[in-house]
């Protein structure tokens, strides 16, 4: 019965891991294409 | 437009594989008779430690083409995959830690196949130190994909540690290491969903990358 502790900690932790770095760069990338989206229309309005 | 295509078709792909493996792993796979249920970690471990093997390929083969060719491109691949690499090795660290607890009694041990694992994930942070530290682009990428080429020299010393050195770690390879045939099987799954998992992430991230290029050259010009 102990052994499940490991089992379920060791598929959490590598699950929970990857969804995390999922996570984050979604999470970035939408950061990124807000700015993008900002520059762009101010280089527009330059022009 | 294309790394859209491949992401979206890799994410459906596995919306079917992850599923499938935990139906493999736990109903499918039987429970070995020594280790018991906790055996069913190394599934997850040998797997992820593919794909770990997997992305340091790509940083080795990216950082050759970009000394090659001198793309940036082929830098921010082999960015891509060391972030990848690095993310990898350290859940093989980890869940091959909470494997040799309950088998070995201790979270650790200084085995030829651990230590050279932990080298491993050293050089690559290593790697990323190296480019934090420098500004300019082009020598940045240039530092890097020597490091990234030397790094892998480590990938066939961690392979074969068991085999030059006295180790403690299970061997999957010598007469089939005490797999029987559905657990093979299982194994075989298992590395071929988390090879698949890799190269998602490797295209999810390496999207991500150009973006942030684009944003860069987009500031510059803001600046002139």
């Amino acid at each position: 019965m102990e052994n499940w502790v490991y089992l379920f900690g060791a598929y959490t932790i590598a699950w929970l891991g990857v969804s995390f770095y999922l996570y984050i760069n979604t999470k970035k990338q939408k950061g990124i294409e807000k700015r993008l989206a900002d520059i762009e229309a101010s280089l527009k309005d330059k022009k | 437009m294309k790394t859209n295509r491949v992401i979206t078709i890799l994410f459906f792909l596995l919306l079917v594989l992850i599923p499938l493996d935990f139906f493999l792993i736990f109903k499918v796979a039987p429970t070995e008779k020594v280790m018991g249920d906790v055996q069913r970690i190394f599934y997850l471990h040998v797997s992820i430690a593919s794909g770990a093997l997997l992305a340091f390929t790509g940083v080795f083969l990216s950082s050759i083409l970009f000394l090659w060719t001198k793309k940036i491109a082929w830098d921010i691949a082999a960015c891509t995959s060391a972030e990848i690499g690095v993310l990898l090795s350290t859940l093989v660290l980890i869940t091959g830690s909470i494997w040799a607890r309950p088998v070995w009694n201790v979270w650790w041990t200084w085995d030829p196949r651990l230590l050279t694992t932990l080298i491993l994930w050293f050089i690559y942070v290593g790697y990323f130190l190296l480019r934090s530290g420098i500004a300019d682009k082009f020598r940045k990428a240039q530092y890097s994909a020597v490091i990234g080429i030397i790094g892998f020299i480590d990938i066939p010393i961690v392979r074969y540690a068991t085999k030059w050195w006295k180790s403690i770690h299970p061997l999957l390879t010598q007469n089939g290491g005490g797999l029987n045939p559905v657990m093979k099987k299982v194994m075989l799954f298992s590395i071929t969903t988390f090879v698949v998992i890799t190269i998602f992430l490797f295209f999810f991230r390496f999207r991500l990358a150009r973006i942030e290029e684009r944003l860069q050259i987009l500031k510059k010009k803001m600046e002139d």
